[in-house]
């Protein structure tokens, strides 16, 4: 859910009323779609209240967006066409999944 | 095996300081220190350190053409790099030169023990794995 508390359709990147970017919760266990509002899963059913250790935190989320992108990236890199990542910034975690990376190829 | 032989390059005083009071707790031994890139290609060649410990910041020549000139010297130079910045491109450009890990100096002092012990020992045990072979 947006800061102004509109509630958008679920999979909207962004809110309809004030623009902010809203942040794409999945389910840890099936990857479905949930709206922050949700108590469980539209896809399987799974309690996704916080407290069962189950509902993924935006941090995570924006994470794993960033472990896509750098994995991406580094596909591009590694076939010399793509020139490497803008303004992206990495942490220790990034860089150990970019070894690990380079190691298998 | 003996210890672990290491070099650090960083022009900053304090920095080294931190490195060598790491490196000595990992039960490894201070070769040789420097404060550029020259100074580091000439003391790699001088002293063959197991490993290079190497700032990117630093005047005269930065730690990424130092890098590039060690790696061009030995291709089995293990060279970890540490510095603060953290752009895609920095630590993609030390990688892919030859750098065996990069550390970011914003870590937390215990953190960036354990990942230069980490890399020294799977590189080192590698290395003494293929020697075994011959």
């Amino acid at each position: 859910m947006a800061s102004c508390n509109h509630k958008n359709p679920l999979g909207f990147a962004f809110c309809v009323t004030c623009g902010e970017q809203i942040a794409a919760l999945r389910c840890p266990r099936c990857g479905f779609a949930c709206d922050q509002h949700f108590i469980f899963c539209g896809g399987c059913g799974c309690d996704l209240r916080l407290g069962n250790g189950v509902v993924e935190s935006l941090e995570t989320s924006v994470r794993q967006q960033m472990r896509y992108d750098l994995n991406e990236l580094m596909a591009q890199y590694e076939l010399g066409s793509s020139p490497l990542g803008s303004n992206g910034k990495v942490n220790q975690d990034d860089i150990r999944a970019m070894l690990e990376m380079m190691q298998k190829k | 095996m003996g210890k672990i032989r290491v070099m650090i390059v960083d022009d900053q005083k304090s920095i080294r300081d931190l490195l060598r009071s790491l490196v000595e707790e990992l039960g490894a031994e201070v070769v040789s220190e420097a404060c550029d890139g020259i100074e580091a290609v000439e003391l790699f060649k001088k002293h063959a350190p197991d490993v290079t410990l190497m700032d990117i910041n630093m005047p005269c020549m930065d730690g990424i053409e130092a890098l590039q000139q060690i790696i061009a010297l030995n291709s089995d130079a293990l060279v970890l790099m540490l510095s603060s910045q953290n752009s895609i491109e920095v630590v993609k450009k030390c990688l892919t030169s030859g750098a065996k890990n990069f550390i970011l100096k914003d870590n937390p002092p215990e953190v960036m023990a354990a990942e230069m012990k980490a890399t020294w020992s799977s590189c080192l045990d590698l290395e003494e794995a293929c020697r075994g072979e011959l």
